[in-house]
This record gives C-alpha cells, structure tokens and sequence, in this order.
C-alpha cells in the first residue's frame, strides 16, 4: 500500500471537541509567529506540510462553522486552502 | 600514576617559533614559551617532580626539577624557566641528585612512612619520586612531624582528605583555582605548619568546593583520595570512555577491579574536557550497578497486575505480537516509539530504522522535542545546519561571551569552569537571564551586564537589542554583504530598526532597563569576538525557535560566525542529544536533518533497508500522546526517557499513557513510566554498552563496554531483536556495523567509521571527503546553506501570563548535584547536597504571602498544584519562583501547561503563571 493512502485510511475517527480547540490554538500560534512573513498563509502551509502528521491536518478540516468562526483572518485562509487540498 | 594519566609536566607552549637546546647532551626542539621539563618530558628525559602538572601553571614550590645550566647561576626549576635557543642542560648530574636527595628527604620527613598499608601505594607520585631520586635515610630525627595525627576530613560522600599524608605542593589549590575556579581551598598557616584547608576550615562538604575531583587528580599522594580506592585497593585495569551525564561529553577512564568498577578518572586527552570532570560524571557512576537496577525483562496483561518475569525471547516475542495486533486493527500509524538521547547514536538510529523499516511509518521522536528541538529548527533555517557553530575551545578565544537562559557552571559544569576560565582571564561577561545564576557573581568572576528579564521575553530583548545594532551603525556590513541573503537581510534590517523594536519601547514588557540593553548591545556587537552560549532557558518557551533564530540574526549581523572566538553555541542537555537528532529521531526527518518529503534521501534509505518510507511526517510525542487521547495512537516503545516525569501537563500525559494497549518501556530502573507499562525491557548502562556519543560541539567519541550487560544484552542488540521479531530483517554483529551503515547513507558522517576514532580518539561532523578530520568550526567560508538568512523575529507574548489569581511566573532548572529527573543521580551519594526539590522565592514575595525559610508551601498552576519547601532567596527577581524536577515526589512538571513552541511543540517549561501560598500549620 502507499503510505500516504494508508494514512489517510487509517484517520477515520472523529477528532474531540478539545483535540479541535487545542489544535486551533496551535495553528493560531503558527500564525502569529509568521505574521511578519511576506506571505503568511502560504508560509503557514508549508510549515504544516513540512511538521504537522497528516492526522492532525485533517483534524482541522474536521473544525465546525463555529469554530472556524472563532479563527484569525490568516488561521481562516490556511483552513480553506487545507478544505481544498 | 593514574592508569589513564600521561602528563608532561607544564601547559603546553604554542609558540610560532621553535627553539632548539641540548638536555642531557640530546639535541631537543621544542616550541618557544615550552618548559625545560615538558621539553625534557617529550623527549623522552624525565625530571623528578611533585608540584607540576601540564594542567596547572608552574609554580616551582617542590624544588625537585630542579637542572643545572651550563653558564647559568644555581640550579633553577625546570617547570618554570622556559627554553632557550642554544641553551645547555644537564638534569641528572651530581649535584643536583644530592639536592634534590635533600629536598625529597625533607618532604618524607614529615610523611608517614606507611606505603606497604597506604591506600595510595603504587599509584603515589611522592612514593615513585622517592624512588627515582635514590633517598635512602632521613637524617632529621623524629619528632619534628607537623601535620602527623591531624584528623581525616571524610565530610564528602567521594574522597577523604588525609593532612597527614600532604606535601603541602598546592596542586590541588591550584587545581581548584585555575581549572574549577572554585577557589575553595587555601594554604593556611606558615613554614612547617603549612596545611591545605578547605574553606575557612570547614571541611570540603561545608566548603564552596564543588566535588568536581580536580584536587583529586591532582594530588600526588593519599592526602585526596576516593573512598572506593580507599575501601577496596587500586583498579587493575582501564577502559577509556564518555560520560553519559550531559552535553559536554568527557572522556573518562573507568578503572576497574575485576569487573567492579572502582573509580572514574577524566581522560587528560578527551578533547572535550582536558582531564578536568565535574561531581556527576567523576563519582556519580554508582547508579550503574545499583541494587534497582532490572535484570530481567517483566511482563504483565495490564498495569494493574504484578509484573511477570520472561526471558529475552518470551518478552520480545510478546511486544512483536501486540504492535502486529494493534496496526492490524488499528493501522499502521497507530504505534510508534521515543528514541533515549541517553543512548548511543548507533542504538538510536536502530530505533528510527525500526519505527520507519518495521512499523513502517515516521511516529519516532526523542528528548529534544523538549529541549533543543527550537535549536534544530532555528540554526537549520538560518545557517543550513541543526548543530552549534564551534568547538568548545573556541571560548579560549572570546572576548565578549553572552550567556542567554544556560546555567554551565550547573548544568554543563566542565563547559562552565572552562568559560570561567576565559573570564578570569579577562573576557567580557553579559548574562541574560530572569535568576541570578552563579556567572553572575562568582569568585573572580562577575557579569558586565546581567539583562534580568521577566521569563517569557527573550525575543522582545534580542529584537531591541538588534535594533540598537541596526539604527547605531554597528551591523557588520562587508560580513553581510559576503556571507548573507541580500533580500532576507534587507527585509529584516526594516523590521528590527521599527521603533517598536526600540529598548525603551519593550523595558515594560522585558522588565530591563532601555540603557543595559543598549550597553550590552554594544559591548556585543563592539567586540573583536564575540559569543553566544544558551541554554533551555531559550528554547522551553512559547516562541523557542523564534528565539534561536533572533541569536543567529544578532550573530549574522555583527559578523561574529566562521572563526575561533565567536559562534552560536547551544548548551545541549543530555549526552547523546546532538546524536540523536543526527541519526533521525525525528517524525519529520531522516539521519542527517533531511526531510521525509526529500525523495532523493528517502531512496537512500529505501533501495538500504528494502522497504518503502512514508513522505509524511510522523506524529511528534505530544502528539502521540494527544492521538492515544483520541483512541487512534495505541502503542509505544520508550528507550531510556521517563516520560511520566519529564514531560509537561503530566495528568494528561498519565492519562495518554493509560489509554494505550500496549506500553513498552526500555530503561535501567523500573521509572514512573514503568508504572504504564506492559512490557519492561531491561537496558544497559553507558559502562556496558560499545557505540558512540555525539556531545554539544558535534564531537563523536568512543563509548566502550567496560562490563558486561547486566540483563544480557545491549540496546541495540534488543532493537535488532524487535526488529528480526516483527519481520524485519537486522543483523549487526557490533555497533560498527551500524555506524559503518550510518556512514553509507548519512553525508556529515560519511569519514566516520571506528578505526578513525581510534586513530584520532574523536572527530567532529561533518566528517566526509571535505573534512577528514571533522570540522571544528562551522560556516567557516560560507553558511552550509550557501549564504546566511535573516528571519523576522515577531515578538509574540505568551498566554501564559500572571494574573489575579495566580500572580507569580515559575520557571524551572537544574543544580549540579542532580540530573534531570534524577534517575541516575537519586541512586548516588548526590543527595547529601541536595535531596529534594525546593522553590526559591524573593524576600519580598515570600514577606507578602508571610513564607519564611523551609515553611511548606502550596504551588498552584492552571494545570495542578503541589507542594515544596520554600527557599527564600535573592537569587530570583520578585514575581518569579524558580525549582528544580529532580524528584518524583515534588511533581513539578504537573504545574506545567499544555503550552509550547510553535514551530516545535517544545514545552514551555520556563514560563507558567502560579499560585503559591504557605501551607497551614506546616512551617519549617
């Protein structure tokens, strides 16, 4: 099997309303710290790309409307652009 | 002479020009500066001597080296009258034998004559040097005995200290002043009555001494002696090794009895400490063969059950089973493993080749996920590689040295008396720190600047202090424009020189005074050299690595990289730390800091191991943790790292912990992980294990087995055995197998190989076909990423912030006497300096909350609350406490939060809000 379609097989559960905030948090902080960055979004990416277990992407695919509403301008764009793939 | 000692006599000499003489009618060259007796000593002419040492200064009190030159007057000290071009030597001629008869006769007049019962005997300069100089009767009558019947100071756990069996040559004051720098020993008293005391006659545990043995390899008698030597008789045979306490990597020579070791004696040739040694890896080696030690694995259905002795095959079988069962039902990413940093860099990489050969994902992470990971990430997007700048004699060469959140005379105490060292000799000092660490007021030593910033600013300070760099014209424009990223360095120069980076705009977020940030800045960027040493006090923070990339902007900037004297040096923490990261224990990295995405890397491995390797990064040990929370992360297997203690938030780590299937912990002693445990696999300590260790100055030396494993295997040889277990095929035969593996598909260790170690006793990466011989200083030429990037440094404050409940920030640290989470230094004799874990509060706090010294005390974070003694101290700046984690009992890292560094999920120790209050009816 590929690896990576085995990850993403693998990450069938329903992250928990904690394990999402938490993760936000994270991304939050990713965010303020690449504010300064001539493209912070594209650089936020990257950082997730390079870092973060794809288990823990798609957790935050898993955020709600609520959630997500509660989100930086630059945490929003990452998230879409994490939706689209 | 000691088994592992081979001294010439005097410091060496590095003059440009060479002299030549004649000693004892032999043609001698030596450098200009040399002693007669080291040149002497080289060629192979040995001089008496007994207050010499080539790792002191001359000091020419014992009058036994002493020659004849011919044209010269009297009969000089050959330690301390340097050579001359053309000079004529004689060293053994009539008369001086019969002087140095009549010295040697003095001394041995005031010296039991016990040597067939004395502890020393065949190992006793005084008795070796009697001798060789012929003294064949004492002339002086009996009676005129000074020191005869003085009492034994037995005060300290180690040695003993027998005035009765002193010569008074000062070696060990010397010692303890020019390598230690303790200054805790003096000759008190005149003449005759001359006597070495320590302190103000306190005896050596009352005293400032620190127990770092200097005074003891120095002495050339039985006056200072360990009390093992004294307890069970000389060792018989040595074996040459590294220290497996912290970073600093001392080569040391275990001298043993059979198979008991006996003593720990450092090594005059390790490079990295220069026969010197501190209290943890000169004595505190009893941990090794303790009574706690496992020595056979134990399994158990859950951890409510008692553990069941197995055997090796029973036990591996077992753990193979489950993790097959757990990916079967669960998938594959569902298990993984922490590598120890207190293993060797062949056992660790064994670990991440199981994890991504036989587990088949990227789940392996190791210590440095809460230590030095920031290090790895800063240095490598700013200079192109993950390791420190320089050698740690570099520091012989600074003129300003900046110490940021590292405390080395505590933590990396041989580093620490090193950098005293320098300072004595008149280096610059500017300490940024939130404590008062004992850099900055010390004997002989005192910082310049002491920046007592509130924990949690780092980045706010180094900013201001790169804006005064930026808008006083001190940047270093021709290092810039060579060695530097134009566009990087043009977008920070704009940010950093905006006012808001200005001192005076941060004083009230940093707690520091505009104009001592403005002095330091400049004292910094003025200097011929200048360094960096930091420590976790700069990367347990919410904003680590932006901190380490702040150090290396401030370094860049001002042209201090690529030479002696200067650098970005990271005081790592534990002993094989640099090398864990090196062989790959990191989710996102494969040995050599190359990405899992990289295909060109991954293939290497791939086309090596035979199998396929995941892309993706793994899952980081936070994150393992959180998954297993989550019911998707089912099973781990824990080299060497006692999670359950060292980690932050630790109900939630309990409970990550309970919520797995199956647990696999690797150690020496049945730790607080343990209590998690299915499965307890005993390991073997450094003394019983071949491999290497890579120090905090990239040095790779030797660690060689100097008794066999206590539970039968070494601990690579039960990663192999997992490995074979769960299918995948290993089959060293000897760590060198494995290193010679490593060489093949890693570049900065492609030179590496254990015969080159041999030949040069150690090497420091890279070492390839560009650097043979290692490479001491980095991005020397050029940055190993070809030119030098500048990152905008964003201050970004933490949460974790005091306020009206919890009004003090806790920060936390280590003492010397103890190690981390005390594993090893609990099971020592270390306990008699320091047994439990205090809190150290100003006066002014404790006053406001009615503490007084030893009064128990209540510390409430947003996380849990425990309980420690109260230390009143000055030491703090008020509205901080500072403790320690050494104890299981004090529960310390339950007060931590769930914060952490963005970019690395490095916890952050140092900066947690709390509450603390004097418990009721519990004073001291």
């Amino acid at each position: 099997m590929n690896p990576a379609e085995n990850l993403r097989s693998e990450a069938v559960a329903v992250p928990s309303a904690a394990y999402r905030a938490r993760l936000l948090a994270m991304l939050e902080r990713v965010c303020a710290n690449c504010r300064a960055e001539p493209d912070p979004v594209a650089t936020v990416l990257e950082h997730l790309r390079r870092f973060w277990h794809p288990w823990l992407r798609q957790a935050l695919t898993a955020l709600d409307a609520q959630e997500r509403a509660q989100a930086s301008e630059t945490a929003r764009q990452v998230l879409e652009r994490l939706d689209a793939g | 002479m000691r088994l592992c000692d081979d001294d010439l006599g005097t410091p060496a000499r590095l003059g440009a020009a060479t002299v030549r003489l004649t000693i004892d009618g032999r043609t001698v060259e030596a450098p200009e500066g040399t002693s007669l007796l080291r040149a002497a000593a080289q060629a192979g002419i040995r001089i008496p001597r007994l207050c010499a040492s080539e790792r002191l200064e001359p000091f020419g009190s014992c009058r036994l080296c002493l020659v004849q030159i011919e044209g010269g007057r009297g009969y000089p000290a050959s330690c301390t009258t340097p050579v001359a071009e053309g000079m004529v030597v004689h060293t053994h001629t009539p008369r001086v034998t019969e002087l140095r008869r009549g010295v040697m006769e003095l001394y041995l007049s005031d010296h039991p004559l016990d040597c067939l019962t004395c502890s020393a005997n065949g190992d006793c300069e005084l008795q070796e040097m009697a001798a060789l100089v012929g003294v064949r009767r004492i002339r002086y009558p009996a009676g005129g005995q000074k020191h005869a019947g003085m009492p034994v100071d037995g005060s300290n756990p180690y040695f003993a200290f027998d005035a009765e069996k002193c010569i008074v040559c000062a070696r060990c004051v010397r010692a303890c002043d020019e390598i230690q720098g303790s200054f805790a020993l003096t000759v008190a008293g005149r003449g005759f009555a001359a006597a070495v005391t320590a302190g103000q006659g306190e005896g050596f545990l009352g005293s400032e001494c620190v127990s770092c043995g200097a005074c003891v390899q120095a002495c050339p008698t039985a006056a200072l002696m360990e009390k093992r030597v004294i307890e069970e008789g000389l060792p018989e045979r040595a074996v040459v090794t590294t220290c497996a306490y912290c970073g600093v990597g001392c080569s040391f020579g275990v001298e043993l009895k059979g198979e008991v070791p006996v003593r720990l004696v450092p090594d005059g040739r390790g490079r990295a400490n220069e026969g010197h040694s501190c209290v943890k890896g000169r004595f505190a080696f009893g941990y090794a063969t303790h009574p706690d030690r496992v020595r056979s694995p134990l399994v158990r259905g859950s951890i409510d059950e008692p553990w069941r002795e197995v055997g090796w095959d029973e036990a591996i079988a077992h753990v193979a089973t489950e993790f097959r069962r757990i990916q079967a039902r669960y998938g594959r990413e569902a298990i993984g493993a922490v590598a120890s940093s207190r293993c060797t860099n062949e056992e660790v990489y064994l670990v991440q080749k199981l994890v991504r050969a036989a587990f088949g994902n990227n789940n392996i992470d190791n210590c440095a996920r809460v230590c030095h990971s920031p290090t790895g990430y800063g240095l490598k997007r700013t200079f192109g590689e993950s390791a420190g700048t320089q050698d740690f004699a570099s520091v012989d060469h600074a003129d300003v040295i900046m110490v940021i959140g590292a405390n080395p005379t505590e933590a990396h105490p041989v580093f620490g008396a090193r950098l005293k060292r320098r300072l004595r000799q008149g280096a610059r000092l500017i300490v940024i720190d939130p404590r008062t660490t004992g850099l900055v007021h010390g004997p002989h030593v005192r910082a310049e600047y002491h920046l007592a910033l509130r924990p949690g600013t780092n980045v706010a300070l180094l900013n201001a202090m790169a804006h005064v760099i930026v808008t006083e014209g001190l940047v270093d424009e021709s290092f810039v424009a060579q060695r530097c990223e134009a566009d990087s360095f043009a977008r920070w120069r704009a940010f950093i020189a905006d006012p808001r980076h200005a001192p005076e705009a941060v004083e009230a977020e940093t707690g520091v005074a505009a104009e001592q940030v403005r002095a330091a800045a400049r004292r910094y960027a003025s200097a011929d050299n200048a360094a960096i040493y930091y420590g976790l006090g700069v990367t347990e923070h919410s904003q680590g690595a932006t901190t380490v990339m702040a150090i290396a902007n401030l370094a860049m900037a001002t042209g201090n990289i690529g030479r002696p004297g200067v650098g970005v040096n990271p005081l790592r923490g534990q002993n094989n730390v640099q090398g864990a990261c090196d062989m790959g224990a990191f989710p996102h990295e494969l040995p050599g800091y190359r990405h899992v995405s990289d295909p060109v890397a991954r293939a290497a491995f791939e086309a090596h191991w035979g199998v396929t390797i995941s892309p993706e990064p793994g899952l980081r040990l936070p994150h393992m943790l959180a998954e297993a929370r989550e019911g998707r992360f089912k099973g781990i297997y824990i080299q060497g790292e006692d999670l359950a203690q060292s980690e932050p938030d630790l109900e939630h780590v309990h409970a990550a912990l309970e919520a797995m299937e199956c647990v696999v912990v690797q150690d020496l002693f049945l730790n607080e992980t343990a209590r998690y445990a299915h499965v307890f696999l005993p390991g073997a300590s450094f003394l019983e294990k071949d491999g290497t260790f890579t120090n905090a100055e990239r040095r790779i030396s030797r660690v060689r087995r100097a008794i066999p494993p206590l539970a039968g295997l070494e601990d690579w040889e039960i990663t192999q055995r997992l490995a074979q277990a769960m299918g995948h095929s290993m089959a060293y035969s000897h760590p060198s197998e494995i290193m010679d593996e490593i060489a093949r598909l890693t570049p900065q260790f492609s030179g590496v190989s254990y015969a080159l170690l041999e030949r040069l006793g150690s090497v420091q990466w890279p070492c390839n076909e560009e650097a043979p011989h290692g490479t001491p200083l980095m991005h020397r030429e050029r940055f190993v990423r070809g030119e030098g990037s500048f990152v905008l440094t964003e201050y970004v404050p933490t949460s974790e912030r005091p306020d009206g409940r919890r009004e003090l920030l806790l920060t936390t640290g280590r003492v010397l006497a103890q190690y981390n989470v005390g594993t090893q230094t609990r099971r020592t004799a270390n306990g008699v300096w320091c047994s439990a874990d205090v809190l150290e509060i100003h006066p002014q706090d404790a006053e406001a909350r009615g503490i007084s010294e030893g009064d128990e005390v209540c510390i409430e974070s947003r996380m849990g609350q425990t309980r420690l003694r109260a230390r009143v101290s000055e030491r703090v700046r008020p509205g901080m406490v500072f403790t320690t984690f050494h104890f299981p009992a004090s529960k310390t890292n339950v007060l931590v939060t769930d914060g952490s560094d963005w970019a690395t999920n490095c916890p952050e120790y140092k900066v947690v809000a709390v509450r603390v209050e004097r418990v009721a009816g519990a004073s001291a």
